[in-house]
């Protein structure tokens, strides 16, 4: 759809569109980016919305910072100088996690390392934030990094309910009973990723027809 | 990248003195050296104040969460059960924690491994009473396939082996001539379940034989 055409978009009026991340330029569901953690991690909805806000924390502050160095950050090492920024803000996130939420550190262990490579915070900070002010990049973090969490709750949510007969760990079927096991194993992670990006392409084309 | 950040530590003023252009820096040899040296050393300075700042917190956490466990396959034991672990020489990786109240023996809680699982090496947590009965099993991590081998952590599994004996208690699936009932469609899970368990009982045995040993060996020397 819209892609990568949001910088210039974002130039012509600095619209502080905190929407778009939601829906109409959602990171998974519309730019497919950051497959790895959206896939693996939504076995149950705690575990999307954790990873979720963990990437989210991240974007916010690499946005930021790499928006308030892009001047002073030679053309050339842009790219290392992003990452090692973004791998320090990871690994920071991580030890905090694992003093005050050790329990979410448990359950998404590997997975929070892996966000350094998640496309979606580089992407956003080449994009965006080396493009943008501080404050547009906050935004523009916070959108997509609620995009991002939205869309994994989602897909965890679907998938525990489905598979598990439960939702954040509430179980509404009977305890020893278990659900289309599938759902929690990794081929159901694609199927159900499918069936959302169906939906939400639907739901997309169905907006952009009421407005015309 | 240490040697080269270090060198260039006392370089940020310098960096900083620039009038903020427009356009981002030039990219020269000089000019990339410097500006991600310094990027480099701020982050690594800011790790290791977060590294500071969290350590105790994290080892104390840790700590907490081997207690729970304990007390959860033996409660009411009232030492530092962590203080008095003993570690069993052959197999580092065994760990017994003696259990009392009061100073009276409860039993023992032992943290023992396998690494005959479907996945990576589980680990766990067994409560042996000082009769020999089982009081309690807790997996302390695992990655077994959800739904099918992850049920070594519920309680409908977990039942079978509360309270039995462990003299007479065969530490095996049925299928393998035990008497352990296994998970249907994770037999390999429960094996290694029961390696780990058998693990632990061999352990504990090989502890209590030594402490024999020991005692014997102070009574032979007051003789």
């Amino acid at each position: 759809m819209s892609e990568l055409t949001t910088p210039g978009l974002a130039k012509k009026k600095p619209s502080i569109d905190l929407l778009k991340g939601i829906l109409r330029e959602n990171p998974v569901f519309t730019l497919l980016l950051g497959m790895c953690p959206t896939l693996a991690v939504t076995s149950s909805a705690m575990n999307g919305l954790g990873m979720g806000l963990s990437a989210l924390v991240v974007l916010m502050a690499s946005n930021v910072t790499i928006s308030l160095l892009k001047n002073l950050i030679p053309d050339q090492v842009r790219i290392p100088a992003y990452i090692v920024l973004i791998a320090s803000f990871v690994t920071i996130l991580e030890m905090l996690m694992k003093a005050f939420l050790p329990d979410l550190y448990e359950s998404l262990g590997i997975f929070i390392p892996l966000i350094v490579v998640n496309c979606i915070i580089l992407g956003r900070a080449e994009a965006f934030a080396a493009k943008n002010t501080p404050f547009a990049s906050l935004i523009d973090g916070l959108s997509m990094g609620l995009g991002f969490a939205a869309a994994l709750t989602l897909l965890g949510s679907v998938r525990e309910i489905l598979g598990e007969g439960s939702l954040f760990g509430y179980k509404f079927i009977e305890e020893e009973a278990s659900g289309i096991l599938i759902f929690i194993l990794p081929p159901g992670a694609f199927i159900t990723l499918g069936f959302l990006i169906a939906l939400v392409s639907h739901l997309q084309k169905k907006i952009i027809r009421a407005r015309r | 990248m240490s040697k080269k950040t270090a060198q260039k530590q006392d370089q940020p003023k310098q960096v900083q003195a620039k009038p903020i252009g427009k356009a981002p820096l030039r990219s020269s040899l000089k000019n990339m050296i410097i500006v991600l040296g310094t990027i480099c050393t701020l982050s690594a300075l800011l790790l290791s104040i977060t590294y500071v700042g969290t350590k105790d917190l994290i080892d104390s956490t840790e700590k907490q969460k081997q207690i729970d466990a304990i007390a959860s396959v033996l409660p009411g034991a009232n030492n530092d059960a962590l203080e008095e672990r003993i570690f069993i020489a052959a197999d580092p990786d065994l760990i017994v924690f003696p259990l009392k109240q009061n100073g009276a023996l409860l039993g023992f809680a032992v943290q023992t491994y396998s690494d005959q699982a479907y996945a990576k090496r589980i680990t766990m947590i067994v409560g042996i009473d000082v009769k020999g009965a089982l009081t309690g099993v807790k997996v302390l991590s695992h990655a077994e396939t959800p739904g099918l081998g992850s049920k070594i952590s519920s309680k409908g599994f977990q039942k079978q082996f509360i309270n039995q004996e462990t003299e007479n208690f065969v530490v095996k699936v049925k299928q393998d001539g035990g008497q352990v009932d296994a998970i249907a469609a994770a037999t390999i899970s429960s094996r290694a379940f029961c390696d780990a368990l058998q693990r632990a009982l061999d352990g504990l045995k090989r502890i209590k034989a030594e402490q024999v040993e020991a005692l014997r060996q102070q009574s032979e020397v007051h003789e």
